[in-house]
């Protein structure tokens, strides 16, 4: 330990005065006035406990990303992470692993001395995720880190395990007072939660009861990465920030707004989980319903988490549900067949292992939908989404509507007036563009579109933090502006799960299969042309 | 440097358009995020601003005004050169101007209209002003109002009272927003402060303080006279923020005493320096913490690693396991992009002023 200059010389200390009788009594609210402002962020004291800690995702992104918080100073300097799992391992066999797997996946270049002062920081403790005794021992185990490292009793759980022990794991969080009180003012313990949540809208109701049994709303976070994405986060931004868009942005001046989730890689590993879930389940009914809500939804009140979501859930409330038979028209599907991607040849989906060779399950869907509202009514939106697609791309499209035929495009064909597009590039290569006409120079009437165009990396470089950092950190802080609420997710489910329903029954056509590296079936392109437009090229 | 052609300052923005035309790669954007205008003084603090400068534009793309002003006996002139620099050296497609101006004697009245017509007009200007502002300077207050947000040195105050006042008065009459680079430079034990003591448990401790001891760093070699403003804003700011009340500060020229007072009697915040090699001068090395009751905190940087902070905390029943804190790896120039990017003078930094202003003349860091 440090010398104290002032334990040095014994003559200047005062004898001790204060005993623990003497202590302030802890305030209701407990304001830190040492904040610079009433908005900035501390960080309180707090052991991150990850389930399923010997999981591809603990390695590849959470423990990454945590390293990535310490290096950049957010994380409190009170901090441990313990890893739960239930291979049998030491401290320090967890400690190498994850020092590879940082090495390997960090987005900065780990420094040696940052990265043992890190590993110093990781526990491991090994249990089955259903024994008592197991969880007693947890107990224990993070009440004796607290007393060494002055965590102060803070939990947050990361739920990074199969949907099927959310339930069970979180009673027994409840069962051995390692949850509290959700009203308890003295310390915290918060729930974070991997997709899916459910499987569809009656088996998320009902994981929604079980959690409520042990948690209150405000301990449960459930996480969708591609709102700690910051181009996503940028969106509320851009919108909310700019005069001169939100007075367009309605169904007066708006076409069609079109989003696509573009992956060229197909289920890889992943077999088994996709033949229970499906493309509609893995990629629309979070990630694309959130980036649909994000731009379409009205301006919050304030920023609160609560405000925004209450705005995100009222544009989902307002999606208009298909009728039976709409179903079979405007909510498409599709499954990779062979194909090439960037010139090598790739298997079909019934290939792929732990994939039934007669599977049923969609990796491609196009939906149309509206929102009956009165900003969006009669707005067609485009949504789409596969897997072994050209290129990764996610991107989001609002096509303005085309300005009268009168005077520059007289003469010419229908396909020269191209609308006005706000492009948000979500990923890759992260950005905005604005399309707009422009004259040719020299030429006497030659028009063409040209973009102008935004990029982060350009602006303000390419270190952009990974989604799970922000993610972990606001659940550290305590601000579920970035998760799903439970509302968001059963609206969601409501309007999809009719879809799932019918594709369960209906075995898929020869239409629906798609060639690996072509932009999905050829239904979904009809599907715009029939209303004369086209998707976006990508 | 080498080879600079002295240009007409009004063949500025052609010569600019040049140095693009002659550019090897033609696939190059040009890009400003903001205009940074610079005023040093030759051979003062020329080379520091040069470099944090540099260090600027290669994470945010802006345009530099780089004004020098050199000795009076060297006779009057207004020289101009322009450069370009691409900020990311792996990435040759976005590049920066600079428009330099070398000026002596009654030539530097003419600096504010000559830069006027090259500040992109629609981009925010920050003046980073490199010289003791309580020094009459006639072009000090013309740039100020131009800028945005001016952003000042203290490192060059000839006596920190006299500069405290005189930024206190510049707050009242100027419209843009101010700064100072050594208040930026503490900024990370700010941050660290406040979230050690997040919880009232831990901030009892820091209520109940009686003794603060606060070292910094002053190497065996240094041509600096202030290397106390960051341990002395830090040690006014934790008044400030707590309420306490300053009595008075004693002090040689190396070691400065504080004595305050609060609810639970008197307190005695020491700053004293001592020598490390591998930070920069002036830095807070150390905050020791005594309170009433016997709590106990130590940070410290790392020895060997001195962006880590070592956190040991004892008590009379407890001691805890030391934990680590990160400050960013320090790198010149990231105090002055903090200052660029805070939106408003910080009523905090003001309140430490009005504290500074009212120490005794001569005892705070003079030259």
């Amino acid at each position: 330990m440090t010398t104290s200059p002032f334990q040095e010389h014994p003559e200047n200390q005062e004898p001790t005065k204060k005993t623990e009788d003497q202590s302030p009594t802890p305030p209701e609210h407990f304001t830190n006035p040492l904040k610079e402002t009433e908005h900035s962020e501390t960080l309180d004291p707090c052991i991150l406990v990850i389930f399923g800690a010997s999981g591809d995702l603990t390695g590849r992104k959470l423990i990454p990303a945590i390293y990535n918080l310490m290096v950049e100073n957010q994380l409190p300097p009170n901090f441990v992470c313990v890893g739960f799992a239930r291979r049998e391992k030491t401290n320090e066999s967890f400690r190498k692993e994850l020092e590879d797997h940082i090495k390997e996946f960090s987005r900065t270049t780990p420094d040696e001395h940052e990265l043992s002062l890190f590993l110093d920081k990781l526990f491991y403790y090994q249990s089955e995720f259903q024994s008592d005794e197991g969880y007693e021992g947890l107990n224990l185990f993070l009440k004796d880190l607290d007393s060494k490292f002055g965590t102060q009793g803070n939990r947050v759980f990361y739920l990074s395990v199969q949907p099927t022990y959310f339930s069970p794991i979180i009673e027994q969080l409840k069962k051995h007072s390692l949850v509290y009180d959700p009203s308890s003012k003295e310390n915290f313990s918060r729930v974070i939660i991997e997709k899916p949540f459910g499987h569809d809208y009656d088996s998320a109701l009902n994981l929604q009861k079980d959690l409520t049994k042990s948690l209150g709303e405000n301990q449960i976070y459930r996480i969708d990465h591609y709102l700690g994405k910051e181009t996503v986060q940028n969106l509320l931004v851009f919108r909310f920030s700019n005069s001169i868009f939100e007075g367009l942005w309605n169904n007066r001046y708006v076409d069609n707004i079109q989003i696509t989730v573009g992956e060229s890689i197909g289920v890889e590993e992943r077999g088994a989980f996709y033949e229970n879930a499906g493309l509609l389940r893995d990629i629309i009914q979070n990630h694309l319903m959130q980036l649909l809500t994000l731009v379409t939804m009205e301006p919050p009140t304030s920023l609160e988490p609560d405000a925004i979501r209450q705005e995100k859930v009222k544009v989902l409330e307002a999606i208009q549900h298909y009728k039976p038979e709409e179903i079979k028209k405007y909510a498409l599907r599709g499954q990779y067949a062979e194909g090439f991607i960037e010139g090598a040849p790739v298997k079909a989906y019934r290939q792929e292992d732990r994939v039934n060779p007669k599977s049923n399950v969609e990796t491609f869907a196009a939906l149309r939908l509206f929102i009956d509202n009165w900003r969006w009514s009669g707005v067609p939106i485009y949504i789409r989404a596969g897997k072994r697609l050209p290129k990764r791309s996610t991107e989001i499209v609002v096509s303005f509507k085309k300005t009268p035929n009168i005077l520059f495009f007289k003469d010419k064909k229908e396909k020269h007036n191209v609308p006005n597009q706000v492009i948000f590039r979500i990923q890759p290569d992260e950005g905005i563009s604005i399309r707009f006409h422009s004259k040719v120079p020299g030429s006497a009437k030659v028009i063409t579109p040209v973009n102008m165009d935004f990029q982060y990396a350009s602006y303000f470089g390419s270190e952009v933090p990974e989604a799970y950092e922000r993610l972990i950190y606001d659940c550290i802080l305590g601000d579920n502006t970035l998760f799903a609420r439970v509302d968001e997710s059963l609206h969601s489910w409501r309007f999809l799960t009719p879809i799932l329903q019918y594709w369960d029954k209906t075995p898929l056509t020869d239409e629906e299969f798609y060639p690996s590296g072509t932009w999905g079936t050829s239904a979904s392109n009809s599907l715009l042309k029939s209303e004369n437009r086209q998707w976006k090229p990508v | 440097m080498t080879d600079i052609t002295y240009i007409d300052p009004k063949e500025i923005e052609k010569a600019l358009r040049g140095l693009r035309e002659n550019s090897q790669n033609k696939n190059v954007t040009k890009a400003s995020l903001f205009n940074l205008v610079i005023y040093a003084k030759k051979d003062q603090r020329e080379d520091y601003i040069q470099k944090i400068s540099q260090n600027i534009i290669k994470k945010y793309p802006c345009r530099i005004i780089f004004i020098s002003e050199f000795n009076k006996s060297e006779g009057d002139f207004l020289r101009t050169y322009v450069s370009e620099i691409t900020p990311n050296e792996a990435d040759h497609t976005i590049s920066c101007d600079i428009i330099n101006f070398e000026v002596a004697g009654s030539f530097i009245e003419r600096i504010p209209f000559v830069i006027l017509p090259h500040l992109n007009a629609d981009r925010p200007v920050y003046l980073l002003w490199g010289d003791d502002p309580s020094k009459k300077n006639p072009i000090s207050l013309k740039l100020e109002n131009y800028a945005t947000r001016t952003v000042f040195d203290s490192e060059t105050a000839e006596h920190m009272t006299d500069f405290a006042t005189t930024i206190l008065n510049l707050h009242e009459t100027l419209m843009c927003d101010i700064g100072d680079l050594n208040w930026a430079r503490c900024a990370p034990w700010r941050a660290l402060f406040a979230q050690a003591f997040n919880t009232f448990e831990r901030f009892k401790c820091l209520q109940q303080a009686k003794k603060i001891h606060i070292v910094y760093n002053l190497p065996s070699t240094t041509e600096l006279s202030h290397h106390k403003i960051q341990a002395t804003y830090f040690q006014a700011w934790l008044a400030v923020k707590m309420n306490w009340d300053f009595d008075t500060v004693l002090g040689t020229k190396e070691q400065l005493c504080f004595k305050y007072h609060s609810e639970n009697g008197p307190i005695e915040i020491l700053l004293s320096p001592d020598r490390r090699e591998n930070i920069a001068i002036g830095k807070i090395i150390s905050i020791d913490l005594m309170s009433l009751n016997g709590d106990h905190i130590v940070f410290d940087r790392d020895l060997s690693h001195p962006h880590n902070i070592i956190i040991h905390r004892s008590t009379s029943s407890v001691c805890e396991i030391p934990v680590h804190q990160s400050f960013d790896k320090t790198e010149a120039g990231k105090s002055l992009i903090y200052e660029i990017y805070s939106q408003e003078t910080s009523e905090s930094f003001l309140k430490v002023l009005k504290l500074i202003a009212k120490c005794q003349h001569g005892v705070i860091c003079s030259s």
